[in-house]
């Protein structure tokens, strides 16, 4: 029998840790199938951040290197810059990447760093226990505002790719989600647009991913979908914010 | 004998490499100038803004007590690294009575503050010394020299006049080690085309030399000599052992702003200070 | 050999950097040791090499760990408030067993401090800095010769190892002009680290992976025990073994009954003061520290059973001085002198120490 869907063959075979319903093993997989189709598993280097995303050197086959809370894009400027034909990628949630790793985000953007950076945005901290994130919705409750966010005391959701999108060094700035099949076949897409610029050495791509936190949102994953359809779509648009050197026309 | 830079009128920019020896001749220069001209005639800007360490406001007391009038940065950022310059430069150009030696910061970067001061340059008559040391990086061949002092030219808002060569390796210079870097530079300065109004050498060394230099130097004394047939200034050198430069020989030289008073803590009670 | 030329302490040590086959930097400006990046940032685009001026010290010291984890020779320099930024990223390099060099041209602390020389980084430099249990390899060098010798030696220490080394100055011997003969190029080859991320050869085991987190309480324990076996090493080594030269420089202590512990800049003032001592008749000695961890506890310790005391000089309150007496074991007094807050002490306020202690009519 014809065997019509299977592990990528870059990913090992350790069960993911995640919660069930949780879209991290699913952006892992788009991951994994698009290194295995541009066929560079070989001079894959991953950096793990911290967060929910810690153990993701688990899940892939290639060399991988766990990096400090927010600083995976200067430990990846500083991996691309002595092997620049590695292909380099950070895969980081919002406390890591918009929070406490705001300057190292920012200015590996800006330099242009030829690396690529995965985003997973679920408005929330889900391993240190549901807390507050840059991007928590206003209104939104968590651990750290019980009373739901308070725009006069915490601020506004931050939009990063927008923010990305203003420097001018980066090549591909683009907001994806995993919610629906379509969404889902664009995400891969999107991530496998960013490889792609990075094997052509075209500089500093960006894919956020809008993403869902069953757990921690007390949501059932579909639900946490409609919730995130409904409720951040409007806050965080998908779309592509930057593409330079015109990968989704090609 | 006729002394170089010998006008009362006369403003000298001092320029060179990072290292090169620009502050201990503008220290020593205008310390010779005050003799020459008397107290108050002799000014000494330090336009430094590279070095925090070696700048002569560490030594501005003793340039003080020689009579020299020391412009340096305000006195609330000297000993930070805050570039900033001082108004006192300006009024000290309006002066045609005072001879002015202005301390400029080392390499290219030194030598941005001298564009500020464009609007100056024609109020004066002015040389522009670039200081050689043969044996620092970057100045250790003729091609390198000439590549050096043409990066200092296209950055440079004043042309450069003179070359002073300044070939030492602190205590280990010899009369030997002089002459081989005195050599190298003066076959740049000939293929250039640029004079070499003296040369520098420490007046430990000078001294050393006892009859070869004319007329013969008293132990410590500064002054322009001659080594053979080239003219020279025995300089005294102030940081050979820089860790010295807080006390000599017992007295409190200014550091810090105000007189040093030994806050040490010994292990059962304050140090004693002579 | 390479003739003799005047170079600047910071620049001997980027100038050593590239002999011994470093090729990227990654630092943020900060003062005194602004010659040392400057230097670099025009040498290594020379040799191929990266010079990256970061975001901050942070980024600096993170990229290191990134740059390290593919074996390449890696520094990044700085002074105490940025070093104290970098201990985040040490912490990770030490857990992750890298190699890297860094630099701390010491200036006056605690806070912003001034911009003068001082030695009160010592605790932060020998006791780890960052978190965990780790240790970091400490040089302290004491003349421009030895600052582009022990920049070498710090490369093949940390590659050695697969731990950071750390070469500690202060602001004058950065500043500092003295001659020097530079060493001659080492002959490195980056790509012979089995170990590291992107590593060319036949791979054993698969994959390389670089990581420090041990979630399991066993798992983490067998790692430092793993690391402290490894700091035990390299302590032997540096005591009995084949580094004992950089161990420490004793300067007549055989017969002396007051030996004077000080290491960088004081101890070429304390070389002064011994002789000055001699002159009067007072039989002084010098014990130099050239590491600081490990620190030479075994040599202070012989020392103790010869000497009748020793004075410690520091430009700090007081750090190294600990060491000292743990060394000695409370077997013979240990005094203590220091000047602080950017201040270098005179070898005639040292002189008067000694005095008070040797002669204490």
């Amino acid at each position: 029998m014809e065997k019509v869907f299977s592990r990528p063959n870059s990913m090992t075979k350790t069960p993911f840790h995640y919660c069930p319903g949780c879209d991290h093993g699913v952006v892992h997989r788009l991951v994994g199938e698009c290194i295995d189709e541009l066929g560079v598993a070989d001079r894959t280097i991953g950096v793990a951040s911290v967060g929910c995303s810690v153990f993701s050197f688990d899940y892939f086959g290639f060399d991988f290197i766990s990096a400090a809370h927010g600083r995976a894009p200067a430990v990846g400027t500083g991996i691309k810059r002595v092997r620049p034909g590695s292909i380099v990628f950070t895969y980081q949630g919002d406390g890591d990447l918009a929070a406490i790793g705001t300057g190292e985000i920012i200015h590996a953007a800006n330099r242009g760093e030829k690396i690529t950076v995965v985003f997973i945005n679920n408005a929330i901290y889900g391993m240190t226990g549901g807390q507050m994130a840059p991007t928590t919705l206003v209104g939104m409750k968590t651990a750290t505002t019980p009373y739901g966010r308070d725009a006069q005391l915490c601020g506004y959701p931050i939009r990063f790719s927008e923010i990305i999108a203003t420097l001018e060094a980066p090549a591909y700035v683009t907001r994806v989600a995993v919610n629906t099949p379509a969404n889902l076949m664009r995400a891969k897409k999107a991530i496998k647009n960013a490889f792609q610029l990075q094997k052509d050495g075209k500089g500093f791509s960006f894919v956020e991913v809008v993403s869902i936190c069953p757990t921690n949102w007390g949501k059932a994953p579909n639900e946490a979908h409609k919730w995130l359809a409904e409720n951040m779509l409007p806050v965080f648009p998908l779309g592509t914010l930057r593409d330079s050197a015109g990968i989704e026309k090609a | 004998m006729r002394e170089p830079l010998d006008e009362q009128d006369l403003v000298t920019f001092l320029i060179g490499g990072l290292g090169s020896g620009k502050t201990e001749l503008a220290i020593n220069l205008a310390i010779r100038n005050c003799k020459r001209f008397g107290p108050g005639k002799s000014f000494l800007l330090d336009l430094d803004i590279v070095n925090p360490f070696f700048r002569v406001r560490k030594v501005r007391e003793d340039l003080e007590e020689a009579g020299v009038e020391v412009v340096t940065p305000d006195e609330r950022v000297q000993y930070g690294d805050l570039p900033a310059l001082s108004a006192g430069i300006w009024s000290a150009f309006d002066r045609p009575d005072v001879s002015i030696v202005c301390d400029v910061g080392g390499g290219e970067i030194g030598l941005r503050p001298l564009a500020r001061l464009t609007d100056l340059a024609p109020r004066r008559k002015i040389v522009v010394l670039c200081v050689v040391n043969p044996f620092r990086p970057g100045f250790l061949s003729a091609d390198q020299i000439i590549a050096s002092l043409k990066r200092f030219s296209d950055i440079s808002a004043l042309k450069i006049t003179h070359i002073v060569p300044n070939p030492h390796l602190v205590g280990e210079t010899t009369l030997k080690i002089f002459q081989d870097g005195y050599e190298k530079v003066r076959m740049v300065a000939e293929k250039v085309g640029l004079p070499i109004p003296f040369s520098i050498v420490s007046s430990g060394l000078a001294h050393a030399l006892g009859e070869q230099i004319a007329p013969p130097l008293k132990e410590g004394e500064s002054r322009f000599v001659t080594l053979g047939e080239i003219p020279v200034f025995a300089i005294r050198r102030f940081w050979e052992k820089p860790w010295q430069l807080g006390f000599s020989q017992g007295k409190a030289l200014v550091l810090q702003g105000k007189s040093l008073v030994s806050q040490g803590k010994g292990h059962d009670s304050n140090v004693l200070h002579g | 050999m390479a003739e003799r030329i005047l170079m600047k302490g910071n620049e001997a040590i980027a100038e050593a950097a590239v002999l011994a086959g470093c090729r990227y930097y990654f630092g943020y400006p900060i003062t005194p040791q602004s010659e040392l990046p400057a230097y670099l940032a025009r040498r290594l685009p020379e040799v191929e090499g990266v010079f990256l001026q970061a975001e901050s010290e942070i980024g600096a010291i993170n990229m290191v760990y990134g740059a390290a984890a593919t074996g390449a020779r890696v520094m990044t320099t700085s002074s105490s408030p940025g070093v104290s930024l970098k201990q985040e990223g040490l912490s990770y390099i030490a857990a992750g067993e890298l190699p890297c060099v860094l630099v701390n041209v010491v200036r006056g602390g605690p806070g912003l401090g001034n911009i003068s020389p001082a030695q009160s980084d010592y605790w932060q430099s020998t006791r780890g800095g960052g978190h965990g249990d780790y240790r970091t390899l400490v040089l302290a060098p004491n003349s421009v010769q030895e600052m582009a010798d022990m920049t070498i030696r710090a490369f093949e220490l940390a590659d050695r190892f697969r731990n950071p080394v750390l070469l500690l100055l202060d602001g004058v011997l950065g500043q500092m002009m003295e001659p020097v003969n530079l060493p001659e190029p080492t002959d490195f080859d980056p790509n012979k680290k089995a170990w590291a991320l992107g590593y060319p050869g036949p791979r054993k085991g698969g994959r390389n992976l670089i990581s420090t987190i041990f979630l399991e309480a066993e798992l983490l324990e067998e790692h430092n025990w793993h690391l402290y076996q490894k700091y035990e090493v390299v302590s032997e080594a540096f005591s009995q073994g084949d580094l004992q030269d950089l161990s420490y420089e004793a300067h007549k202590v055989d017969d002396a009954e007051i030996i004077l512990v000080g290491y960088g800049i004081i101890s070429r003032i304390l070389k002064t003061v011994v002789e000055k001592c001699r002159k009067r008749g007072i039989k002084a000695g010098m014990l130099r520290p050239k590491s600081l961890w490990p620190f030479p506890s075994r040599i202070l310790a012989e020392l103790s059973q010869k000497t009748k005391q020793f004075l410690v000089v520091e430009m700090s309150c007081g750090q190294m001085v600990e060491d000292v007496k743990l060394a000695v074991d409370g077997k013979k007094p240990v005094y203590f002198f220091g000047r602080t807050g950017g201040t270098v002490p005179s070898d005639f306020e040292i002189l008067n120490e000694v005095d008070k202690i040797v002669r204490p009519d």
